[in-house]
């Protein structure tokens, strides 16, 4: 194995390296240093600098001499011994006879020699139960064909975070995901998705025909499911948790829902004389509440009849939908809801209503001692600040913070894909087990992410600036260091793949 | 204005009880009665018109001689098979009936031109110039995959007044009962048809689908098990449709089927005793009015003491016949007792715990099990098997005939050479 550099200097977190002159080190890059004890150590590489046997007064003459065209054959004796480049690096994993990988408590041995990370050096990569793709093992810009995986089952439970400004990759990390995901049993994953972009290339995944459910109100996709929620199935947690009430007002709609069980909301709608006007509830307040249900749902009462403005919610349809998707996301199947045509709040409803059924049917089966045989369920929401921001952690019945602080315990998941991580709260961040990091030019952002990593990213600043689109970085307990990936774009996955079959006729 | 009739789920020749069975077929009588009498041009049947692929002479006799005469009358009759009475394996009386001329089937997927996509042809009828296309019912939905490659395209440009006849639930419609897996999305139908003709699914439902049109199923013209009974005395109404149009759907109307009441006595003797439970039975035998009409009394909970055995149900049957009941029909399926709790499973009627018992034996099976005989397919496999064995030997068949059916059908359902 070629030798690119050897171990001079520095400490534990802050090795030196000098660089081979015709060996260049990339920022990011894995390297090995390897001792004659069996001992392997994985360094990454977090900065680099140039480093020379010249002073720097001198090394300011030399360049002066040579810019000012005072001494036009200036040359250096021995180039490659006088000036070099100069690597930190700090050591991620060790392995020791083939056994498994662990976390290095020593430092390499000094003048140790260092070599680039290959294939062959597979024992740093743990296999994983449940394996989840999150793309191939990265050194630097070199991407290796090392399929880095993840325990989905565990990984997805404990909340996933993806991280990154615009452009980076998210989306297509997510897609890559649930691409992985399809067939597998073991997680249920739903995706609320505000630009309808995931289904066009997950459809083309040969097991999507049983595993992949598509809700939109497009017309004409052919085997998509009409998004349409019956108001009677919508139950007042599920409305506070993601609009905006006073407490005059949750008092209210507590009323309408003791008197008219499901049908409280229609009944709100219609209700002109204000029935509870003698029991507090002032007309004002129900006034309110009724503008805010239209505003927000478009479910109005007008001329004798219900109407709904928009065609998610409905007063005659749709009494299945919900059910269906908790049963399809409890059966390990992916559901994608289109939501590109709703505004913000009914998204968010909608995400919440699931989200609570989900939770109290996963609630009764661990009651029940039954939750073990079910797969993990995990949501994931674009721009997660929404309902995941200091501002709405604390909101009442925000079913996404309290399956960020709790849903791990009867294994339902966020998936969580944000540009700001910032306004996320700590407590917050510091549930989401495994962040998964993209390229960012803003420090705060970066700062946000490195600082509720479950590794020590305190010194991959530069190095998470540094990603170009599809890097990214691994950083979870479920893998003993964080690891540098490149994801894979989708369009390669569904070339690769293939056409998809076509539909298998079942003879009975 | 022309108009036409849809009618579904008849199941003709279902019950095994000989007053339900001619009550069901006296419903059937009753539509066909009404068709003429409000003066349909044509009649579509929307599958399951009979109970079985080969149900009993009697039955086929009676209604064959009914349709014969609204035939007679001018009144085109066309149907699609459904879930019940297609066979994969064998011809179906729809195919008889079709052949001697009595109505029109539908022409709609033939098994051996599938190829990557189906086309459909339309059917006109000469008197309306309305055109029909639609997809027959299979067993264990199979047709699910039909739709799946259907040429939507070729029959979304068809010109004039369109009707598409289908024998499947549509998940979008369905309430929570109905299971998905039974179900295909309203994606999969072709766009711009006046009417969209269901069948398969019992309960009345209508609804204009955006982008699609009226979508419309009837629902049973009776009833095919206690369920639909009790959905009956529910308030679920039994009957068909006359629709009018002309370049479109202009009105529809559901005509009611059902010549007697259908009432429900739910009794919960839940933690009571056998004895209380007698002393109830008694006294809603005695305080309700039974005249001309169908009782069920469907008991239910767990005994704190006594047995089930200890009620005796003959006199309370005795007493609603004689208080002018047309039939009593005593569902003790959901009643167990502390001191037998051997029943495990508790359901409204015989298919459900045959399918529940079915999920839960079929769970126990690992390695040695293809995969045919796993999870809903292992399912859906059994229930074929056990509804091959539980058809009567046909009169006139011989003994080894019978067995030779049966084989023959039950090797074809598990795939496998006997």
């Amino acid at each position: 194995m070629e030798i690119i550099s050897q171990i001079i200097n520095g400490a534990h977190g802050e090795i030196i390296l000098r660089e081979k002159s015709d060996q260049p080190i990339e920022l990011g890059e894995i390297v090995v240093a390897e001792d004659d004890e069996n001992n392997k150590i994985l360094l990454q590489v977090y900065d680099l600098m140039y480093g020379s046997q010249l002073d720097d007064k001198r090394m300011e003459l030399a360049s002066g001499l040579s810019v000012e065209d005072k001494w036009k054959d200036l040359v250096f004796y021995d180039p490659e011994l006088r000036h070099y480049v100069l690597a930190k690096a700090r050591a991620l994993a060790q392995v020791k006879n083939g056994e498994s990988p662990a976390v290095p408590k020593r430092l390499p041995k000094h003048f140790s020699m260092v070599r680039r990370f290959s294939e062959a050096d597979k024992e740093f990569i743990a296999r994983q139960d449940n394996p989840l793709f999150l793309g191939n093992l990265r050194s630097g810009s070199r991407v290796l064909n090392m399929p880095v995986h993840i325990n989905g089952l565990e990984a997805l439970s404990h909340h996933m975070l993806i991280a990154a400004t615009t452009g980076r990759g998210k989306s297509n990390f997510l897609k890559v995901v649930l691409w992985d995901a399809m067939d597998k049993g073991y997680c249920g994953i739903l995706v609320l998705d505000p630009h309808d972009e995931y289904y066009e290339a997950l459809e083309k995944n040969p097991a999507s025909r049983e595993n992949l459910f598509y809700y939109t109100n497009r017309k004409g996709v052919s085997g998509a499911y009409t998004l349409r929620v019956d108001v009677k199935t919508i139950k007042p947690d599920d409305v506070t948790g993601v609009i905006d009430f006073t407490p005059a007002q949750e008092q209210a709609i507590i009323k309408y829902r003791k008197e008219f069980g499901d049908n409280w909301l229609l009944e709100i709608a219609r209700d002109r004389e204000c029935i509870f006007e003698k029991e507090g509830v002032h007309p004002g307040t129900l006034s309110v509440v009724q503008r805010k249900i239209h505003t927000k749902l478009g479910v109005r009462f007008k001329d004798g009849d219900f109407i709904c403005d928009n065609e998610v919610f409905d007063v005659s349809g749709g009494e299945k939908t919900i059910d269906d998707i908790c049963s399809f996301l409890s059966s390990g199947r992916k559901v994608i809801i289109d939501t590109s045509m709703l505004m913000d709040e009914a998204e968010l409803l909608v995400g919440s209503i699931i989200a609570n059924r989900v939770l109290e049917n996963y609630k009764a089966k661990k009651a029940g001692n039954r939750l073990k045989e079910l797969p993990v369920i995990a949501i994931a929401i674009e721009e997660a600040p929404r309902v995941l921001a200091e501002d709405k952690i604390n909101q009442a019945n925000n079913i996404y913070a309290t399956i960020a602080r709790e849903g791990r315990k009867f294994k339902i998941g966020l998936i969580a894909i944000t540009q700001l991580s910032s306004v996320i709260p700590r407590e917050i961040m510091a549930n989401m087990n495994t962040k998964v990091i993209f390229g960012n030019e803003l420090a705060v952002e970066r700062e946000a992410i490195i600082s509720s990593a479950s590794q020590d990213l305190s010194k991959d600043g530069k190095n998470i600036a540094s990603l170009n689109k599809g890097e990214a970085i691994i950083s979870s307990i479920f893998t003993n260091f964080a690891i540098p990936v490149k994801v894979p774009s989708i369009d390669e996955l569904i070339k690769s793949a293939g056409p998809r079959p076509v539909a298998q006729r079942k003879v009975v | 204005m022309p108009r036409f009739a849809h009618i579904s789920d008849c199941h003709l020749g279902a019950w095994r009880d000989k007053t339900l069975r001619a009550l069901n077929l006296n419903a059937f009588m009753r539509a066909m009665d009404a068709c003429v009498e409000k003066n349909v041009d044509f009649i579509l049947i929307c599958g399951d018109l009979f109970d079985k692929n080969i149900p009993d002479l009697d039955i086929v006799e009676q209604s064959a001689s009914k349709m014969r005469d609204v035939r007679n009358k001018g009144i085109e009759i066309y149907v699609i098979y459904g879930s019940h009475d297609y066979s994969p394996a064998a011809t179906s009386i729809i195919d008889v009936l079709h052949s001697s001329g009595l109505f029109t089937k539908i022409m709609d997927v033939e098994e051996e031109r599938v190829t990557d996509k189906i086309g459909l042809r339309f059917l006109e009828d000469k008197k309306t110039g309305a055109k029909i296309a639609g997809i027959s019912g299979r067993r264990a939905s199979l047709e699910k995959y039909y739709y799946e490659i259907l040429d939507r395209e070729s029959l979304e440009k068809e010109a004039g007044f369109k009707i598409f006849a289908f024998h499947i639930g549509v998940n979008e419609l369905m309430s929570g009962k109905m299971h998905t897996d039974e179900c295909i999305p309203v994606s999969f139908f072709p766009r711009n048809f006046d009417y969209y003709a269901g069948g398969h699914i019992h309960s009345r439902t209508e609804r204009n689908e955006s982008g699609y049109g009226l979508f419309v199923y009837p629902g049973t013209t009776f009833g095919w098990n206690y369920n639909d009974l009790e959905n009956t005395a529910n308030g679920e109404q039994r009957g068909f449709f006359i629709v009018d149009f002309d370049t479109r759907v202009r009105n529809i109307e559901f005509v009611g089927t059902m010549e007697n009441n259908v009432k429900l006595f739910d009794i919960d003797a839940d933690n009571e005793t056998a004895d209380y439970l007698k002393n109830l039975l008694q006294k809603t035998a005695d305080e309700n009015n039974f005249e001309n009409c169908i009782a069920l009394v469907k008991l239910k909970g767990v005994l704190s003491a006594g047995s089930q055995s200890e009620i005796d149900m003959q006199p309370m049957r005795d007493k609603l016949y004689a208080k002018g009941a047309v039939n009593v029909f005593i569902n003790r399926n959901a009643l167990s007792s502390k001191e037998f709790s051997e029943i495990k499973i508790k359901a409204d009627d015989r298919e459900t715990v045959e399918e529940r018992i079915f999920k839960e034996q079929i769970g126990m099976c690992n390695g040695y099990a293809t995969n045919s005989l796993k999870g809903a397919e292992g399912v859906e496999t059994a229930k074929a098997v056990l509804n091959v064995m539980k058809d009567a030997k046909k009169d006139n068949e011989t003994k080894g005939d019978y067995t030779d059916r049966v084989v023959a059908k039950v090797s074809q359902i598990m795939k496998v050479k006997i």
